[in-house]
């Protein structure tokens, strides 16, 4: 036997399979967030889609609970342990870009996708002359309202006008499902602070108040505010508005059931509902949808929430990380695919010009919202939400169940959001 | 002068002693340095800073995060409810063990089943316990409710975690369901270490079955002294149960110390404020604890 033969010929071999190891190793790619949570079928297609366009990525999902992720991602940024793309939400760049944790993506992504975005979405993501992030969807909220209790009231389309929107409430007064359960007429979840601002901003808006006002001083005790709050209260004490505070999800299954008139959410609701009832596209029939109510009749302002994309100092993997958000923010295939899923609007102009999202009927009255205006919750100052979040829903909930008086309790969180403006 | 004269041998042996036993105890050193004290040191501090949370940066502000909190009313009204909290719920769970060992003292068929199915709240994990009391006494769909107005002792289903005094009671509720098994099974323990001569003097001395209870109570004393302040100290520190059935609300009526320090750091994001809460948390603990302490100490004299 000719050993030195052989010898080559294991060496070789072994060098050969040692090639073919590090050709085939792929990157695992992580990204953070509470994606699989609301979006699950969508989160699998995009995995599918961006391994099938760069073979070498291994996309992993790192789950998170919403309330938590803002903490969780200080903590990376402070521990360095980052994902390689944070799915985050307007409010969470802002704050990761204020102590300087995320990358400027103009520098990661190719010119024609950031010139392609949308010019609202592209200054809203500007931070410090840095683009910090990407929006790739844009989600105003709107109003769900039942069907069929919509109908039973006397109404053929959702209620356009504040009165219009108390005489549909007031119709449901005292109101049971055949097995003798209440049927609310809306609520705001409260078990957890932030979701008061958070689901009262539109409720606000349309009233004709702001957290701010143009000086940066709180204006939450305007009369606006006052109007908002004592017509909440009143629709409380008439049992119609509650159970309050009440968790969110409870909230969504009391809809979902049909033991509530009415629930603001975001285009993202659609399918969370497909996916919960089990009834697919079937379901789409139990609600119409509408912008909120205004005084006047027209299409009501919401409070303009974003996710977005970012790609921390940190992160391991940023260039395919780039490439991974490349896609979810501009490619057409994935985003249409999240938009029939999900709803989602669309942040890059190309894709919104795409027949499939300008002739959506679902899609288009969230724009309506988008373009009818709206801002973050406690805008300009939407960073220290979670500071404003316990406050004013500590004084909300005084105020419903307490008795707290409106004005005098609008008048301590103002002082209490002006405090803290000025600590920070 | 006697002590110097130890043989040199006698003190390498003891020194030798010292060293071996540095070294077994010294990875619990490292541990509780790692673990708990360098934690404690460094909450200290931050309760000095403001701390700018997600960078390293921090800003000394002396006394001022004392000075914040104390001024305003969230702390207080959390301090008072903690320690009504503590109060409640140690007496509650006196009384609840205390029946549910008595009825267990007794012989009858099924005891052991009965103890087995009793000590089962105190088995399952405290966040399931506040979720299946979340659930139970949901609005809408909860157990609760459903029975009450079914059998028409409530004309209308109550939001049980929707008022001020409902909120605080659902929480206790919860909290004393899931607790109260240790203090049956300790009292139970203890009724076997009192001689049943005890009880046949007082049967002949004419005592009743009341008189025979507060026999029992003076008999147990410490068992229940001892049972009543630990019962105390985790009432203290009760954080799960109120955090998933309120998060401390409505309107921070069921705000304890541990979920106010909780939402000042991690909603809030004011560490500083958070830490200088603990601190004075940590002070009143420590005065109880020195209480605590002086109690074993006279139960061993």
């Amino acid at each position: 036997m000719n050993w030195k033969k052989v010898t080559l010929f294991a060496v070789l071999f072994i060098f050969a399979l040692t090639l073919t190891a590090f050709a085939q190793k792929k990157t695992d790619v992580s990204v953070f967030g509470w994606l699989t949570t609301y979006a699950k079928p969508f989160s699998e297609a995009f995995k599918a889609e961006v391994e099938k366009k760069y073979p070498n990525i291994n996309l992993v999902f790192r789950e998170s609970i919403y309330e938590e992720t803002s903490t969780q991602y200080l903590l990376m940024a402070q521990s360095g342990d980052a994902p390689d793309v944070s799915y985050t939400e307007l409010i969470m760049s802002n704050e990761l870009a204020n102590i300087g944790a995320l990358e400027d993506l103009s520098k990661w992504l190719p010119k024609k996708v950031i010139d392609d975005m949308a010019p609202a979405a592209y200054e809203a993501c500007m931070f410090k002359g840095e683009l910090t992030s990407v929006i790739w969807d844009i989600s105003p909220y709107c109003l769900f309202y039942n069907a069929k209790l919509l109908k039973d009231t006397g109404f053929s389309k959702p209620p356009r006008t504040f009165k219009d929107f108390e005489k549909f409430m007031y119709g449901l007064k005292g109101k049971k499902d055949s097995a003798g359960n209440k049927i609310w007429g809306t609520n705001i979840a409260g078990l957890d602070d932030l979701h008061v601002p958070f689901l009262g901003s539109p409720w606000l808006y349309n009233f004709g108040g702001e957290w701010f006002d143009k000086n940066g001083v709180a204006a939450i005790n305007s009369p606006q505010s006052v109007e908002m709050l004592t017509w909440f209260k009143k629709l409380y004490d008439d049992t119609i508005f509650g159970p309050v505070p009440i968790d969110r999800e409870t909230d969504r299954t009391l809809f979902m059931e049909g033991h509530a008139g009415v629930i603001g959410e975001g285009p993202w609701q659609r399918g969370i509902w497909r996916d919960r009832s089990g009834q697919g596209e079937k379901f789409d029939a139990f609600w119409m949808l509408d912008t909120y109510p205004t005084r006047d009749g027209k299409p009501g302002k919401s409070l303009m929430w974003s996710s977005n994309a970012a790609i921390m100092k940190a992160a391991k993997h940023k260039k395919e990380a780039a490439q991974v958000i490349e896609m979810w923010l501009s490619d057409p295939k994935v985003v249409l695919a999240y938009g029939r899923l999900n709803g989602g609007i669309p942040a890059v102009k190309s894709i919104q010009n795409l027949a499939e999202v300008q002739n959506d009927p679902y899609r288009k009255v969230f724009v309506s919202a988008i373009q009818a205006g709206g801002k973050l919750p406690f805008s300009p100052y939407a960073t220290l939400i979670n500071e404003f979040s316990t406050v004013y829903a500590r004084a909300f909930h005084d105020i419903l169940l307490n008795n707290a008086p409106i004005k005098k309790t609008l008048d301590s969180v103002a002082e209490e959001m002006d405090r803290i403006v000025k600590s920070k | 002068m006697k002590r110097l004269l130890v043989p040199h041998q006698t003190y390498s042996l003891r020194s030798q002693n010292i060293r071996f036993a540095l070294l077994v105890i010294s990875p619990a050193f490292v541990i509780a340095g790692v673990a708990l004290y360098y934690p404690i040191f460094n909450s200290a501090l931050m309760s000095l800073q403001k701390v700018y949370f997600g960078s390293s940066r921090f800003d000394w502000v002396g006394l001022a995060n004392f000075r914040a909190v104390l001024r305003g009313s969230v702390f207080l009204k959390s301090f008072t409810w903690t320690l009504l909290y503590g109060v409640l719920s140690t007496v509650l769970l006196f009384v609840v063990g205390m029946y549910f060992a008595l009825l267990l003292n007794r012989k009858m068929p099924g005891t052991n089943l009965i103890r087995g199915l009793l000590l089962m709240p105190w088995s399952i994990p405290v966040f399931v316990n506040a979720f299946l009391w979340l659930w139970l006494l949901n609005v809408q769909y909860g157990f609760v409710n459903y029975i009450l107005v079914t059998l028409r002792i409530l004309p209308q289903p109550v939001h049980w975690t929707g008022g001020s005094l409902v909120a605080k009671a659902s929480v206790l509720l919860a909290y004393i369901w899931r607790v109260f098994p240790f203090n049956m099974i300790v009292y139970l323990a203890a009724f076997q270490t009192v001689d049943p001569m005890y009880y046949e003097v007082a049967d002949i001395e004419g005592a009743n079955k009341v008189q025979q209870f507060f026999l029992t109570i003076v008999m147990l004393r410490n068992i229940i002294t001892f049972t009543a302040l630990l019962n105390f100290i985790w009432a203290f520190q009760e954080f799960t149960t109120i955090w998933i059935m309120t998060r401390g609300g409505p309107a921070g009526a069921t705000n304890t110390l541990m979920t106010q320090v909780y939402t000042r750091s991690f909603m809030e994001r004011n560490f500083g404020e958070a830490a200088a809460m603990g601190a004075m948390w940590v002070l009143f603990l420590m005065v109880f604890s020195v209480f605590y302490i002086r109690f074993l100490l006279a139960r061993e004299d």
